[in-house]
């Protein structure tokens, strides 16, 4: 089943298009979350959260490629838990990340104003289109997808150490151009 | 002006375009021989030329002769395609070979330096690391110019087609000698060059004249498994009006 039927069951409030969606992008959430989180029972979690965020939001939303649209609900929802639970629970992929960016964008004690994500989102959008696509995919599978530098290295035939490299002047970039963008890091 | 922390970027990338995501759902092979296909077409315009050059070491008798205490070096020289309008040779001999845990240890100020020191130390963080200092005699043999070549005045923009001057726009970090021409894996640029430009300039700039000889110094970082295995080789490249030639050197396995 393709996505636009797959959304078309949504918005005859099918409820098959749950478990259709769910046989179709459920391992993939489920990896989204799992990199992220490294804990299979909220990782699992996130993932039916997800597919319940998919019922209530389609309609009126309709998104062509359900399954970015749903990678993306569950990468929130797994950053929404560890706001929740990390004093509690160190979890491993996204503390990885969190320290890698900080490095280079440090973390203020105090944030003065908290800006919208999606606002965020668009100006990192814009400042991704500009790199080149190999640049712009090892970005977005190490920052959005989670996959670890090690992995990243084999699939790009990399030495981990000039992969490094690269991924330290890829979030200077980042970090000059949020702040060309009016922000301060 | 808006503070941001890194749990916003976070978040910022969690929510990048729909399109962005897709595209990355797979990843892209990166093409690491671009520009070692554009050597060999340099070269040969075969791939095995290319590498038969890397197993045909050969002396420099006229160099090594010109330089007391080097004659036992071993000078690899890629060919030149016939008919071009470079005239004369650039050879490139590497000696002294040493080894550092930390570059501190080499005695090279941290503004001597490609980067900054805080990107030396995440990468040694990422990966266990050698610094390698060596020394490189250039030697502009034979080389037909009517001028010293200032480097810092030469980009990639201004350099004109049929200009009789050789180009060394860069010395390249190691690559891995295993599959060296379809399964190469490139390691990076060099990290300490010590005649390196300041300024806006390219880090490597710097002048040369036709059968002029300078000695200088060169420092790469590599992964420390693949030197004591010998699988690290230095490139020197050097770009003409019309092609683009490279030299390389294995680098002494780390005892």
């Amino acid at each position: 089943m393709d996505d636009r039927q797959l959304v078309e069951l949504f918005w005859r409030r099918d409820e098959t298009a749950l478990e259709e969606t769910e046989r179709k992008y459920g391992g993939f959430c489920f990896g989204v979350a799992m990199r992220l989180l490294g804990e299979e029972r909220d990782a699992r979690e996130t993932v039916n959260e997800a597919l319940y965020q998919a019922w209530d939001r389609i309609p009126p939303e309709r998104p062509e490629k359900l399954g970015a649209w749903l990678g993306r609900v569950t990468r929130n929802l797994s950053v929404s838990l560890w706001r929740k639970n990390h004093r509690q629970k160190r979890y491993g992929g996204i503390a990885e990340a969190l320290d890698e960016l900080e490095e280079s964008i440090p973390s203020p004690e105090s944030v003065e104003r908290e800006l919208e994500s999606a606002e965020l989102g668009q100006l990192i959008s814009r400042w991704l289109k500009t790199l080149p696509r190999e640049d712009r995919v090892l970005f977005v599978r190490r920052y959005w997808y989670g996959v670890p530098l090690q992995d990243l290295a084999k699939e790009t035939a990399t030495a981990p150490g000039k992969l490094a490299q690269k991924m330290y002047r890829l979030r200077a970039d980042l970090k000059t151009a949020l702040e060309k963008g009016g922000h301060t890091l | 002006m808006n503070k941001l922390n890194s749990l916003h970027i976070y978040e910022g990338i969690t929510n990048i375009d729909i399109d962005i995501i897709e595209e990355a759902k797979t990843p892209v092979k990166k093409n690491n021989i671009t520009w070692l296909k554009r050597a060999a077409r340099a070269a040969a315009g075969l791939a095995a030329a290319f590498v038969l050059t890397v197993g045909a070491c050969c002396a420099s008798p006229a160099l090594a002769a010109a330089i007391p205490g080097m004659e036992d070096l071993v000078v690899l020289i890629s060919g030149r395609e016939a008919g071009t309008a470079e005239s004369g040779d650039l050879e490139t001999m590497y000696s002294n070979f040493r080894y550092y845990d930390d570059w501190r240890q080499a005695g090279i100020a941290d503004e001597d330096l490609r980067e900054t020191p805080e990107y030396y130390e995440h990468m040694m963080e990422v990966e266990d690391q050698t610094f390698v200092l060596c020394d490189v005699t250039i030697n502009a043999r034979d080389l037909v110019a009517d001028h010293r070549v200032d480097m810092s005045r030469i980009t990639a923009d201004n350099k004109e087609e049929g200009d009789l001057v050789l180009w060394i726009f860069n010395i390249c970090r190691p690559w891995l000698l295993e599959g060296l021409y379809e399964n190469s894996t490139f390691i990076g640029e060099i990290d300490y060059f010590s005649l390196h430009s300041t300024g806006e300039t390219d880090y490597y700039h710097f002048a040369i004249g036709p059968n002029e000889t300078l000695t200088v110094q060169v420092g790469f970082f590599a992964p420390t498994s693949e030197l004591e295995s010998g699988n690290v080789v230095l490139a020197s490249d050097y770009d003409g009006p019309r092609n683009v030639y490279r030299n390389l050197y294995p680098v002494p396995p780390r005892s």
